[in-house]
């Protein structure tokens, strides 16, 4: 196994925090997505269970995936801030690793938690969707929401990479990023207001658009609702971006802040 | 061979100098003491060489052969809720040492017993040995140390300090940083005193104290004996407190000297005292 992902594997094998959060989550996780399946109402025209149908159930359990997204920051950032607090990132250039490999190791750790996280998404969704589908004839429409969870998820986790690197301190980190979440809100609030699209280019929202929740239209079977509802949505619709330009731009946005860490990294003392 | 060449570095901390145009050469098998009192930049030129700090100016070069180091910087930085073992898993990981040579070097620092204990759990001294293992393991050929007996008893103290001599005479090169003067008399061949983030006097140990020889002597005419020797202007220095007289040799001057001086006068010393200066004396003076 890589020598660097080993030592980051060696901190988190024996981490009590990790396991508590992670297994807290995975419970949340598991016990909600149970619940929500179990939901169904008894109304002509309306159902539930399309969420959880191929190939809708790809894009429900991927916005309902990113809900997690807070706990994958919230273990970059204790797992990075860790080793500023104990000053064992220092210790790890004094034993020989250089920053470049530092930053490798980190890179390494926030696509291990993305592949998991996206393995947990696909297994979830697949699981889900044979459950409440008969046969297999949708199941690979639309899983490409499998991979924009994973654009998704990584997007976030470099936001917190950054910051965590860039303040050093697992609690300001965490107030940062969480004020960074509440200040584009308003900002995007403001935009919208205004009547300017520019709140669609800002980073949290243009990682949150790969994993929007299904329309609601989807549940409802009646064919006449569904297109006066169709119609009404036409006329009161925002622009929305394209996909093509939300993948690229979140790309370069994902690249941007690893870059932002990288550079912080070799250009600071530790 | 030479194993380190700084050359010019300075580091400043907003208006603070740190370390201001520093060069040292260090070279194989040299046990080199950097003395200097708290704040005279001995840890900033330390953590310049490990590569944790970036100089303003000036560089550094170790030696290309040189593939092997361990170093300790100030406290000791560990995961706290690890175990020694695991802790020094991921330095094995870092040095690519194999793991077994964990145990040896957890042996040699009298951890052995506490290797499945978490770091959080140990003493102050003993977070100051393991710091030691880590350094030890993967058997470096340089050891850079700073402040190395921290926190540690007098046992600890002396067990480190024979570790460190052990390890000199295997031939290793050692960097130690230190305020503890004695430490650094009894186990370096070559020092260097700082003063405000410069070097204001280095070379080999046995050069810096051996030029300054002094004794202290009295008679029954100690007045005269004083202007005499003051006015003869033959000694670096000569002073006079109560009934005893100082005088600091110099260079070309020995005790002989002084009695032969005495005797010319007709005047019968009664306390004929020699003194080697040790590097306390020395360092107290430099960096007053």
């Amino acid at each position: 196994m890589n020598r660097l992902l080993q030592i980051e594997l060696v901190k988190l094998k024996y981490y009590p925090t990790f396991w508590i959060l992670t297994g807290i989550a995975f419970g949340f996780y598991v016990l909600i997505l149970y619940a929500a399946t179990q939901i169904n109402f008894d109304i002509k025209g309306i159902d539930l269970h399309v969420y959880f149908r191929f190939p809708v159930v790809w894009q429900s359990i991927a916005y309902y995936s990113s809900w997690f997204n807070l706990l994958l920051a919230l273990l970059i950032i204790i797992l990075t801030g860790n080793d500023f607090v104990f000053r064992t990132i220092r210790q790890h250039v004094i034993d020989g690793l250089n920053k470049q490999e530092i930053f490798i190791s980190k890179l390494q750790m926030v696509f291990l938690f993305a592949v998991v996280a996206f393995a947990v998404n696909f297994f979830s969704g697949f699981f889900v969707g044979s459950i409440f589908t008969d046969g297999y004839s949708q199941v690979f429409n639309d899983i490409y929401f499998v991979a924009l969870y994973f654009i998704n998820v990584l997007g976030i986790m470099s936001i917190a990479l950054l910051i965590s690197v860039l303040l050093k301190n697992i609690a300001a980190s965490i107030v940062v990023f969480i004020g960074m979440y509440i200040f584009e809100l308003i900002l995007r609030g403001y935009f919208a207001l205004m009547s300017l699209n520019f709140g669609q280019f800002l980073p949290f929202k243009v990682f949150s658009n790969l994993c929007s929740a299904p329309s609601l239209k989807k549940m409802i079977s009646d064919p006449v609702i569904k297109q006066s509802i169709e119609q009404s949505m036409q006329t009161a619709s925002a622009w929305e971006m394209p996909l093509g330009i939300n993948v690229s731009l979140s790309i370069f946005y994902i690249a941007g802040f690893f870059y932002l860490s990288y550079y912080l990294l070799q250009k600071r003392d530790l | 061979m030479e194993i380190l060449n700084i050359e010019g570095i300075s580091k400043t901390y907003g208006a603070n100098i740190a370390v201001k145009n520093l060069s040292l050469k260090i070279n194989a098998g040299e046990v080199y003491g950097i003395l200097g009192p708290n704040g005279s930049g001995k840890t900033t030129t330390l953590g310049i060489i490990l590569g944790v700090i970036r100089p303003d100016s000036g560089f550094y070069e170790w030696n290309q052969k040189i593939n092997s180091l361990g170093a300790l910087l100030e406290t000791p930085n560990f995961y706290p809720y690890l175990s020694l073992q695991q802790n020094l898993e991921i330095t094995a990981l870092i040095k690519q040492v194999d793991f077994s040579e964990i145990d040896v070097v957890l042996e040699k620092l009298a951890l052995l017993d506490r290797k499945h204990s978490k770091y959080y759990s140990l003493s102050l001294g003993m977070k100051q040995r393991l710091a030691l293992a880590n350094v030890l393991l993967g058997n470096p050929q340089v050891l850079v140390l700073d402040e190395p007996t921290n926190g540690l008893d007098p046992q600890g103290i002396a067990d480190v300090r024979q570790i460190i001599i052990d390890e000199a005479k295997t031939g290793k090169t050692i960097i130690l940083a230190s305020h503890l003067l004695d430490e650094v008399e009894k186990t370096c061949t070559h020092v260097a005193v700082l003063k405000k983030g410069e070097v204001i006097k280095k070379g080999a140990i046995n050069e810096l104290l051996k030029v300054k020889r002094s004794l202290i002597v009295s008679s029954d005419e100690n007045e005269r004996l004083f202007e005499l020797l003051v006015r003869s202007g033959l000694f670096e220095k000569v002073d006079k407190k109560e009934d005893l007289i100082y005088i600091d040799l110099g260079d070309n001057m020995n005790s002989k000297d002084v009695n032969e001086f005495a005797f010319k006068h007709n005047i019968v010393l009664t306390r004929f005292e020699m003194h080697e200066k040790s590097l306390e004396t020395e360092f107290l003076k430099m960096v007053k």
